[in-house]
């Protein structure tokens, strides 16, 4: 009997025992595999890490900045002729050397069957899609000619290329860069087609005129992008998935677009600029917050919005306000606000001295107002930017860095004009720009003059140009803009001394002030499109609709758009075609060929120059990273045994010429 | 006469000598197997206990790094979080957007992005994941808003802490204390969300890190000890000092005060475990 209870408690004891091991076992598994998606977090943020390292390295390596390598480098890309894959930089691959990659494919099944196929790594679509002819089709699969990053594997020394499996082997990352500079920014690009007329999205200047069209979004499809997304701006009354806008809301999302001073990073009504948003409200506009919600959007069905225009989007851009353009001494702390010359629609107030420090437009533009006397015409004195003494040459800038000079010296910067010169051209083109700017609080049209004194000491006078002349002004030339500048490109509305305009037509002396210039006066901005961008759609985008003249008598069509787009594309992906600067877009309006006269040519620089920068590589990477290990009878690099993985997205803006991480933002991807 | 040879009988029968040193024997070694078996059932019953506890807080703290790495950071969305001018004395609340499913109306085009929001209530650890709909999607339903607008004036129950059963989940029902602080970029930990001259979280830009700590009772021990006894022992669980503490400390500092406690009995601390993981908010 105590036989039979002693057995009893045996086999109770073993019963306990087999129990709690299982338990333990199944919790170690479980905690095992909790710990290893850890790992494999861990390792997808060092794999960023490194390739953002890479980054700034090519950036460091590669100065001083040239045509040759302002852009990344993309070593699979066609030497000449259309890029299949605009939009791809590199992608880690045994190929590319620096990436570090082995000679195994990420498509290769692990032992424990995890593979990564190629839709998967176009769960992004940023790939043209193998279906682009079919639009029912919303699948991601990417076009034939996209081939998978292989993987890196990472041994206890860190990423390095292997050649066999190693036991050392703690995990390994794929991964592939993309250029999401060159796409439109969804956040900020389109309009209702049918609701903004032309004299009102025409002279372009922002990326919300963007016609999305030339993107493959319908009609409908933009309104309801529009309406979901500037919905209290527009104080529309549409609901979500509406294909309709209103003529009403439309004036209101352009008027607010316009008014915008947030460099476009903002949200109605935190971004909203006087008057001042209600007081009382429940919602505000919105904003994609990452790629996924732009893909989740279109795939809810109730906006019609194609799949197609996918990989003409992007949801991140990003740059400093700063120009390229510069001697090779002197470097500007930011670029010349347009908005600095809605002073003259009040020159009095703005522009008379006080007992005070100087008046704002002496301050910006180094000129004193003088009002009409019985002896005098109304006109300006150039001082400089202290003082009251009337100028005869402008001071030259200093060398140095972080400089703000007022515009005559400015303009004297840029038309390298020589110390102790005649001030007469420069201040001509600024007595221009006020004419162009004052029109509409100037009723009598009068030429505005500035005055500055000979080498001699007797006065002398730099004509602008307005309908009507001063004595000893040229000839009256076409009307006034009679509003505010809505470009940096209408700075080539203005004339040299009332007979030659300034020409962004070509490679010309005056392309440098398109680098000098900003309608958008934010430090730090978005809604930017890359000039060297290869994604002839996103171009055409910008261009389509543009006004070819100031009173709005036609725009460039679609057609004209598309072609000018891809020309500007081979021009810029020639070997040293690359832009460098805002400078370049006079080249690029001529390889464009829009066709017509000046005015229409330089309709490309209309539409470019607020918009297009080429100083901040705005990528997207896109990392794949598993934890793992190598079993000892491994005999294969794709013999690995996956225990966690991890997927990221980090869109990042890289300042070429410094390499400065501008902003990054991080998705996680859960598949 | 004839004479009968006795035949030898066989001894069936065990001595009494012999039983009673069979009896011992089986005896001692019932004792023995009993005692082992308790130890035993001791050391199975207490590692099952730390497996339970271990077990949860690992599955709440996967599930806040999930949120957490999915957190909308802009400078222009709202987060309700400690501040200096929101101390949250003892147990912490947060509150933010977070690209994660939620629980949806029952009706409506869902978007990717819930408000998410953690707090203690009743010892238990309550999670709210609200789904939130596209914009103009439905007039009753917000969607995602940005600043001005906060959660807490558009969504007061992620930030308060009246019982609301239909909007939170019981997310750990035997957490009973919830403290987080920030990794700030200097390396410094902070109870504030910002650095230098900054005085607001504008995305969290200042913070590296989102360091939390919890305090879990395994479900037996929790039978031991009634809520009012692990509300007292919460109140003693000291929150995140950014003059003295560092990273680690905190959970240090719990770990003792569960130790010396008195206001429980011992098998029911013995039942506490603390847990501290910090969840990164930059990107790499």
């Amino acid at each position: 009997m105590a036989l039979v209870i002693v057995l009893s408690f045996v086999v109770l004891l073993t019963g306990v025992v087999l129990a709690f091991f299982t338990r333990v076992s199944a919790n170690r598994v479980v905690s095992a595999g909790s710990s290893r998606q850890w790992e494999a977090d861990q390792f997808a943020r060092s794999a960023l890490s490194v390739i953002v390292g890479d980054l700034k390295q090519e950036v460091t390596s590669g100065l001083p900045v040239t045509a040759t390598n302002i852009e990344p480098q993309r070593p699979e890309a066609p030497a000449s002729g259309p890029n299949p894959i605009p939009n791809l930089v590199r992608r880690s691959a045994r190929s590319n050397t620096g990436t570090r990659a082995a000679e195994s494919s990420s498509t290769d099944a692990a032992v424990n069957g995890r593979a990564i196929s190629a839709a998967r790594w176009n769960k992004h679509y940023l790939v043209p899609r193998l279906s682009d002819a079919d639009d029912s089709d919303t699948a991601p699969d990417p076009t034939a000619g996209f081939r998978v990053p292989d993987w890196v594997y990472v041994t206890d020394g860190g990423p390095e290329v292997i050649s066999a499996p190693e036991q050392t082997a703690l995990a390994r990352y794929a991964y592939a860069i993309y250029d999401v500079g060159g796409l439109l920014d969804a956040n900020i690009a389109g309009f209702p087609p049918d609701d903004v007329p032309a004299p009102t999205f025409g002279p372009k200047g922002v990326l919300a005129f963007a016609d999305l069209t030339r993107v493959q979004m319908s009609k409908e499809g933009i309104n309801g992008l529009v309406g979901w997304r500037n919905r209290e701006s527009a104080n529309s009354p549409e609901a979500f998935g509406s294909n309709s806008f209103g003529s009403g809301p439309a004036e209101k999302y352009s008027n607010w677009t316009l008014r915008r001073a947030d460099g476009y990073l903002g949200v109605f009504p935190s971004a909203s600029p006087a008057p001042a948003p209600p007081a009382v409200f429940s919602r505000t506009d919105q904003a994609f917050v990452s790629r996924q919600q732009l893909i989740a959007f279109r795939r809810t069905g109730d906006i019609n919005f194609s799949a197609h225009a996918l990989q003409h989007l992007t949801t991140f851009t990003r740059a400093r306000n700063r120009p390229t353009w510069s001697d090779s001494e002197t470097r500007l702390a930011g670029r010349f606000s347009l908005s600095r010359f809605d002073l003259f629609t009040n020159p009095a107030t703005n522009g008379t001295p006080t007992s005070g420090p100087p008046p704002p437009i002496q301050q910006y533009f180094g000129l004193v107002y003088v009002a009409a006397s019985a002896t005098t015409a109304e006109h300006w004195r150039y001082v400089g930017a202290t003082g009251n003494t009337l100028r005869s040459t402008i001071p030259v800038l200093e060398a140095g860095s972080n400089r703000e000079p007022d515009l005559p010296v400015l303009l004297a910067y840029a038309y390298r004009l020589p110390p102790g010169a005649s001030p007469r051209d420069v201040l001509s083109i600024v007595a221009s720009l006020i004419d162009l700017r004052d029109g509409n609080n100037d009723p009598n049209n009068k030429t505005t003059w500035i005055e500055f004194t000979g080498p001699d000491g007797t006065p002398q006078k730099a004509f602008g140009a307005d309908v009507i002349p001063e004595p000893g002004a040229p000839a009256p030339p076409t009307p006034d803009l009679r509003r505010p500048f809505r470009s940096v490109g209408e700075i080539g509305y203005a004339l040299k001394n009332g007979t030659t305009s300034v020409n962004f037509a070509s490679d010309s002396v005056d392309t440098p002030l398109l680098d000098l210039f900003t309608y958008e006066a934010s430090a730090t901005r978005g809604g930017t499109l890359s000039l060297n961008t290869q994604n002839a759609s996103a171009l055409a985008a910008v261009l389509s609709g543009t006004s070819i003249d100031r009173l709005n008598s036609s725009t460039i069509s679609e057609t004209v758009a598309e072609t000018a787009a891809t020309a500007i594309v081979a021009e810029t992906r020639r070997q040293g075609g690359a832009a460098v600067g805002r400078k370049d877009i006079g080249r690029l309006a001529a390889a464009a060929n829009v066709g017509g006269n000046e005015e229409a040519v330089e309709a490309v620089a209309r539409a470019l120059s607020d918009i297009a920068q080429p100083r901040t590589w705005n990528l997207m990477i896109d990392v794949i990273a598993q934890a793992g290990r190598y079993p000892r009878t491994a005999t294969d690099l794709s013999k690995f045994v996956v225990e966690g993985e991890k997927r990221y997205w980090l869109h990042v803006a890289i300042d070429r010429f410094t390499g400065e991480v501008i902003d990054q933002q991080l998705e996680p991807v859960y598949e | 006469m004839n004479w009968v040879t006795p035949r030898l009988r066989p001894n069936l029968a065990f001595t009494l000598t012999e039983m009673l040193i069979a009896i011992s024997i089986l005896a001692m070694m019932v004792l023995f197997t009993t005692r082992l078996f308790n130890s035993a059932a001791d050391v199975t019953t207490q590692s099952t206990k730390r497996i339970d506890a271990d077990s949860e807080s690992r599955a709440i703290l996967d599930r806040i790094a999930v949120d957490v790495a999915a957190m909308v950071r802009r400078p222009d969305v709202d987060y309700f979080v400690k501040t200096p001018s929101n101390a949250q004395p003892g147990n912490d609340q947060i509150a933010f957007f977070s690209q994660v499913p939620g629980y949806y109306p029952s009706s409506g085009s869902e978007s990717p992005i819930s408000v998410v929001a953690y707090r203690i209530s009743a010892t238990r650890l309550e999670r709210l994941a609200k789904g939130l709909l596209w914009n103009a999607e439905s007039t009753s339903g917000t969607p995602l808003v940005f600043l001005p607008l906060t959660i807490e004036a558009t969504w007061p129950t992620a930030t308060n802490s009246d019982p609301d059963p239909p909007n939170y989940e019981i997310f750990g029902a035997q957490v009973f204390r919830f403290e987080y602080c920030y990794h700030l970029a200097d390396g410094s930990l902070s109870a504030t969300p910002w650095a230098g001259s900054n005085t607001s979280v504008n995305g969290f830009r200042d913070v590296v890190a989102l360091e939390v700590a919890i305090a879990l009772i395994d479900r037996q021990s929790k039978v031991l000890a009634s809520d009012a006894q692990l509300t007292a022992l919460a109140d003693d669980l000291r929150d995140f000092e950014p003059s003295t503490m560092r990273s680690g400390d905190l959970a240090a500092d719990w770990q003792n005060a569960i130790n010396a406690t008195t206001r429980m009995p011992k098998p029911a601390a013995a039942g506490i475990r603390v847990a501290y993981r910090s969840f990164p908010l930059i990107p790499h």
